[in-house]
């Protein structure tokens, strides 16, 4: 049999709930589904996440060291390190969040040139136009594809019937969630609201509440992309808050009530404001809802996501500068 | 103010520069200077801030506790919420010099909210910004605001300048690395040094922002934000985020305020400045110098001291007026 191309997925073995992992697996998925020979590469042999129902292919020591003709797709925080490794082996970058593209970066020398500037990189896949836009601007020149992610749409569905009730993750800026949730204790509009914090929970169980919710206040920041808003906006959530900069593709006022990053004032009276309407009339921007929840389900779909990874990939493999395949 | 009436101002035992405490003495010595007696109250004796020149009236809880019948109690925001219950018959005004921070010390055994009790009479906050964030929160309770001033002498114009670019790390740490290494890739900061104050006495700091050329801002969720106002009476061409507090000052022409998380434009800004120095060094040089004259004319400590003595007046009859819960 003739030597064939792999495509090797490098992945953080956490068996935590990350979204990033979990769309790593997809993207091996996907292009495993389409014919290509795409795998997840874990260094520790049997690990596979198991927060989230996988059959994904995944390859260990050895399968997984590269040929001068595979293709190493590092994520971006772990691409200063990898970079280095298997010399001669062309690589691409999966930065599914320019705000962390220096993360793992340092002052070393060993640290220059940055991986976005090596010839053997490639180019990168980013998630988003702000992400785009990050590293056309600090990397110029630097070749750049966008995929858009998907949401799971039997999971997060539009749920009309909602319960009197405010959702939100505490992940990042938990301070500010303090600041929003405490003045409204203050000023006493959230007496009759249940507050639910979205914390180590399933897929199915985030979705679940998000579908009873009738707000999901977002404190997203400096994302990639920013997926519990959107997930939020499928189920019929009214999203008020950060977007993220990432999330503000689809974030946006006809679909929501996106806020300036830092302005707690302006974000407590919103949420006050949206509870006062909804308290008058409950079914108070339904068509807002309905129309954000098709948008974002339309949009986001897993069809369109499988679409921008094939692509993606059918352009990688066609690059002119990819080593031949040979024995 | 009485004449028997004493100010007791709590204060933790930092040894570490912090602004919010360096204002605290600052505020009992404009006291002290004229005719209000007030003191800074330490955690434990003997304890006094040396990071900065001073011979501020300094005590110790120990010392001065329990309170006297007309004594006063200007307890800053994030110590107010541990006394809710003490002495409730002394009269609280917060200092609450950034109201970001208004809830950060409530924990499970302090959470009585201070702002609703009814022995906290006032509030004393020192930017528009977080006078808007406390009236929306606890709208009932008068909010005085009174201007921060940065040491004319201290902090002065410098039109000699190194390529240098000064930053901050307290805060938003995480953005000045991106920023830093995006210039750095972008090989913007040739010839350029970049200082990181960190633990530095307030001169130190001065003798820094007055050879820098720029200085970043890297504030975040600020009362008021003193370092980009400090780097701007110094002549510094100022760039980043007004930290919210900061944006009554940190404005065009003076200095070139960047959205929140906007790192790219950040990074855009900064290289821009580097360039006008490099092209237009005699219109950057005019620009520095009247950001420095608008900070001067503005923040003095004259205007300092007037806003905290007025203040004080209007407290005084807050204080004659019976309040309940």
């Amino acid at each position: 049999m003739p030597p064939v191309r792999r495509i090797f997925l490098l992945c953080p073995e956490w068996d935590v709930p990350a979204g990033g992992v979990r769309k790593i697996y997809r993207h091996a998925d996907v292009l495993s589904a389409h014919g290509f020979n795409a795998y997840v590469s874990h260094h520790t042999r049997g690990f596979r996440c198991k927060w989230f129902e996988n059959t994904t292919p995944i390859v260990y020591p050895p399968e997984c060291f590269p040929r001068t003709f595979d293709i190493m797709c590092m994520p971006e925080i772990y691409s200063w390190d990898l970079c280095r490794q298997a010399p001669g082996v062309p690589k691409i970058i999966f930065n599914q969040n320019a705000y962390q593209t220096f993360d793992c970066s340092s002052d070393e020398a060993m640290d220059d040139p940055a991986p976005y500037m090596r010839p053997e990189v490639l180019g990168t896949i980013v998630v988003s136009e702000d992400s785009r836009k990050y590293l056309q601007y600090a990397f110029p020149g630097h070749l750049l594809f966008r995929i858009r992610y998907s949401i799971d749409p039997e999971l997060f569905v539009y749920e009309p019937k909602k319960k009197r009730q405010i959702a939100f993750m505490p992940r990042k800026l938990a301070a500010d969630a303090v600041q929003v949730l405490s003045i409204l204790e203050a000023r006493g509009v959230t007496k009759d609201v249940e507050i639910v914090k979205i914390e180590k929970k399933t897929e199915a169980e985030t979705a679940a509440i998000l579908r009873e919710s009738q707000i999901f206040l977002s404190f997203a920041m400096e994302e990639g992309w920013s997926l519990p808003p959107m997930e939020a906006m499928a189920c019929g959530c009214i999203v008020i808050g950060y977007d993220g900069r990432g999330g503000r593709e689809y974030f946006t006022k006809q679909n929501g009530f996106p806020i300036a990053a830092d302005d707690i004032v302006g974000f407590a009276s919103t949420v006050e404001s949206v509870l006062k309407e909804t308290e008058r009339d409950p079914l108070a921007f339904r068509e807002m809802t309905h129309r954000a929840s098709e948008f974002v389900r339309t949009e986001y779909s897993p069809a369109n996501e499988e679409a921008d990874i094939v692509r993606t990939w059918q352009q990688i493999l066609q690059l002119p500068s990819l080593p031949p395949v040979v024995i | 103010m009485s004449s028997n009436v004493r100010i007791l101002v709590p204060a933790i035992d930092w040894t570490r520069p912090a602004g919010g405490v360096r204002k605290l003495y600052r505020h009992v010595d404009v006291l002290n200077a004229n005719g209000i007696e007030a003191l800074v109250m330490h955690q434990q004796p003997g304890f006094r801030c040396t990071w900065f020149e001073n011979n501020t009236r300094v005590s110790s809880f120990e010392e001065v506790w329990p309170p006297r019948q007309s004594d006063i109690i200007l307890v800053p925001e994030i110590l107010a919420w541990q006394f809710v219950g003490l002495s409730p018959s002394t009269p609280k005004i917060i200092f609450n010099q950034n109201a970001y921070q208004t809830f950060a010390w409530r924990t499970d055994q302090y959470n009585v909210n201070p702002y609703l009790e009814p022995d906290f009479r006032a509030t004393i906050v020192v930017s528009h910004d977080s006078q808007t964030y406390l009236r929306h929160a606890f709208g009932h309770q008068p909010v005085f605001r009174i201007r921060y001033s940065i040491d004319p002498r201290v902090f002065y114009f410098e039109p000699v300048k190194k390529r240098q670019i000064a930053y901050m790390p307290r805060k938003k740490e995480k953005d000045a690395a991106q920023v830093l290494a995006i210039l750095k890739y972008r090989n913007a900061l040739a010839g350029y040094e970049v200082i990181k104050i960190e633990d530095k006495t307030e001169a130190q700091t001065a003798q820094i922002l007055r050879e820098s050329a720029i200085f970043l801002s890297f504030s975040t969720q600020e009362g008021w934000g003193l370092p980009p106002m400090e780097a701007m009476a110094c002549g510094c061409l100022t760039i980043g985020y007004d930290g919210r507090g900061g944006a009554e000052y940190m404005k065009e022409p003076f200095a070139t305020p960047i959205p929140p998380e906007d790192v790219p434009r950040f990074a855009a800004a900064t290289e821009h400045a580097m360039r006008a120095i490099q092209s237009h060094p005699a219109e950057v040089l005019e620009r520095t110098r009247r950001a420095s004259q608008f900070i001067h004319d503005s923040y003095s400590p004259e205007i300092e001291a007037r806003d905290i003595l007025a203040t004080w007046k209007q407290i005084e009859s807050v204080l004659n007026t019976p309040r309940t819960k």
